[in-house]
């Protein structure tokens, strides 16, 4: 393979940025060499006096996963695994109310709703990972990224693949609710589509211009939960839209904690998430307001008769929500130390309110008739 | 004895010169000066100065020129060791005994802010706004640093970023304003102020992941794992916790101080991550060294007479750096 533009030593090559070989090397995460292709990752980004970028590149060996386990650790760590709640929760929230209305569900339809958006959802976090790789936003030393390159897990190329394949499958999964109510679905699934491809576009670029967070709260909570309830049920089950209210702040809450640890590098390439606007304090006074705000909502739609009394389980889920926010007050800053593992807790959150939510509303099925 | 020792006629012996950073004892605190003279202000390898003066004859100047900013830096540094060491406790540096082992540790907080008082005052009695201006933006890059790294202080769960982020601040904010001031002194363009702080800044990060692989290190004269004795993570061990995650409970009851001090790994795995470590280090200098022949190209270009023998010079530092075993 000819080489231009490029100096090598013994561990790092050099490629100028826009160079056939550069984007060849991203994309597919190998260099060919006299040696034969080697496997690198970008390491680096050098602006040179000559005004080319160069980048460097560096060996990355394959790390074989010991046994299954790993390799499977690999995955969920490479698709998020923990940011699927998102999509999952409010599916099953709304499928708990309706059954708790006396509403039958098409459930093969559910089942393949649930498959699709959650199959959707990793594809979109895989190829935002890409995204941001190629770009060299998540190079080795930034906040962001899963570093699954960086790891030696899996090549750009490989990721890629299990994107399309997920992202084939997610639109084939959704085709049983298609089939039974095309023009809804067609509407749900179209502003899904559009929402999860203009989030990270490149000159769009939700998520770039301080609308991410709400991009997420319609798409990860009323459109979510309209579009499965007329999928599994033919129509809106009571208290469709207070769920899709409560779990979308909690998943907007989500990516504002993500937004928030992510600042200091988004600012630094231009990216205008809320947070980084906003500013550090008062992103986590708003990020005591998205959870204040579902436990209010929450506590409405009971109040209303939306949801049933036992829906108000769901709020033991803002303990956590509070011990987290008064961590986040009391780091220095968004690069602070304490904040790892703060993006996890807000997932474990809406995980857990979630499924507490769920079980709360099933339960009032049972207890039909009494105080509930 | 200081690896930059090396030959008096190779090296900016001059930077040497305890003399230069010595506080001259007048009138108000003569005792309190004697004390520093003889404790922080003494030994080090004045990596900081030297630099300072290499990139001085890069752009021309004469080391007399740059000395009273070199001796700011040099108090500013150990103005931070002192402060470090009342953190950690420390006894002795450099095989001298600290300031607060000698005094208690209130006044030796306050001996480290006499000394950087010391330094701010005589760099901007030169009357020049932009390096003044720069110091300030590195000291509050400094004091950033050591907050950061002081709230890691026990954690076992820190990140490749986090690490980065404290070796930029913590040592590439004052290698940076080093190599920075010569420019400033001649109000070099943008470009070349870029160049000089890119160099800087992928030196002190190599400095920073040398300094952690030699902390596994039985010859450099310093406690072996001392880092993981004082409670923080350093790139060595970030990089074996990450590669062996079962030897991740250990490590925090160490960091913790709630067990012995045993390492949860062997010989070879702790030296083949220092080599990976320091292999990083040497692609950090890599660049470095492309950076550095860039900012020749550039001053050339501006008709500054950058100076053969000092490129030369730091060229060599580079490598002393990359072959670092104390």
């Amino acid at each position: 393979m000819k080489m231009a533009n490029q100096s090598l030593t013994n561990e790092s090559i050099y490629l100028v940025r826009n160079s056939v070989e550069a984007r060849s090397a991203l994309e597919t995460g190998f260099i060919g060499t006299m040696n034969g292709k080697v496997p690198v990752r970008a390491a680096d980004l050098i602006r040179r006096a000559s005004g080319e970028e160069e980048i460097l590149f560096r060996h990355r060996p394959y790390v074989e996963a010991k046994h299954f386990g790993e390799s499977l650790g690999r995955f969920l760590i490479a698709i998020r695994a923990f940011s699927l709640t998102a999509t999952l929760m409010p599916c099953l929230a709304v499928l708990a109310s309706g059954i708790l209305a006396g509403f039958l569900p098409r459930t093969a339809v559910a089942i393949s709703a649930i498959i699709g958006a959650l199959l959707l959802q990793i594809a979109v976090n895989l190829l935002n990972d890409i995204s941001d790789y190629v770009k060299l936003i998540d190079l080795p030393g930034s906040p962001g990224g899963s570093g699954v390159f960086e790891k030696g897990w899996y090549s750009p190329g490989e990721i890629r693949r299990i994107a399309q394949f997920a992202l084939a499958l997610g639109f084939l999964a959704g085709v049983p609710a298609l089939v039974a109510y095309p023009l809804q679905i067609l509407g749900i699934g179209a502003l899904g589509t559009l929402g999860a491809v203009l989030y990270s576009h490149d000159r769009i670029g939700l998520k770039y211009h301080a609308l991410g967070d709400l991009a997420v709260f319609i798409l990860c909570g009323p459109a979510l939960t309209v579009g499965f309830s007329v999928a599994t049920y033919g129509e809106l089950v009571p208290g469709v839209l207070p769920i899709g209210a409560v779990l979308g702040l909690l998943a907007c809450a989500l990516l504002h904690v993500n937004n928030l640890h992510d600042m200091d590098l988004d600012r630094s390439r231009g990216a205008s998430t809320l947070a980084s606007r906003i500013g550090y304090i008062p992103s986590a006074r708003l990020l005591a307001v998205m959870y204040g705000g579902a436990t209010l909502i929450l506590g409405l739609s009971v109040y209303s008769g939306a949801l049933p009394v036992s829906a108000l389980l769901a709020v033991f889920a803002m303990i956590p929500a509070l011990k987290l926010t008064r961590r986040i007050f009391a780091a220095l800053g968004p690069t602070s130390p304490s904040l790892e593992g703060a993006r996890m807790v807000a997932a474990q959150i809406h995980l857990v309110a979630g499924v507490l939510l769920t079980l709360g509303i099933l339960s009032a099925r049972f207890f039909k008739g009494t105080v509930f | 004895m200081s690896v930059f020792k090396t030959s008096s006629e190779t090296w900016g012996s001059p930077w040497l010169d305890p003399a230069i950073y010595e506080l001259e004892e007048t009138g108000s605190l003569p005792g309190l000066e004697n004390l520093m003279n003889r404790s922080v202000l003494r030994g080090g390898k004045r990596l900081r100065p030297i630099l300072m003066g290499e990139f001085a004859g890069l752009f021309g100047l004469s080391a007399d020129r740059v000395k009273p900013f070199a001796r700011a830096a040099e108090q500013v540094h150990s103005a931070t060791l002192a402060h470090d060491d009342v953190i950690d406790a420390s006894e002795t540096r450099r095989g001298i005994r600290t300031l607060n082992a000698r005094i208690e540790n209130r006044r030796a907080v306050l001996g480290g802010d006499y000394l950087l008082a010391e330094g701010i005052f005589h760099v901007a009695r030169q009357g020049h706004f932009k390096v003044v201006e720069a110091l300030s933006e590195t000291l509050r890059e400094l004091v950033t640093g050591e907050l950061l790294q002081n709230e890691a202080r026990g954690m076992d769960e820190v990140t490749e970023a986090h690490l980065l982020r404290i070796a930029d601040l913590k040592t590439g904010s004052l290698f940076r304003w080093c190599c920075s001031v010569p420019a400033l002194l001649l109000d070099s363009s943008p470009e070349v102020l870029r160049l000089v702080r890119d160099f800087a800044t992928r030196l002190g990060v190599a400095f920073q992941w040398i300094d952690d692989a030699l902390d596994y290190s039985k010859e450099s004269g310093k406690p072996y794992g001392q880092d993981l004795r004082e409670g923080l993570v350093n790139e060595v061990t970030r990089r074996l916790i990450e590669k062996f995650p079962e030897s991740r409970d250990s490590v925090k009851s160490i960091l913790q101080n709630e067990s012995e001090f045993s390492l949860p790994w062997s010989e070879t795995q702790i030296a083949t991550e220092v080599e990976n470590v320091r292999q990083s280090a040497r692609s950090q200098l890599e660049t470095a060294r492309r950076i550095l022949a860039d900012l020749r190209v550039v001053l050339r270009r501006e008709e500054h007479p950058a100076s053969d023998e000092s490129m030369a010079r730091v060229e060599k530092i580079l490598e002393k750096l990359e072959r670092r075993e104390k």
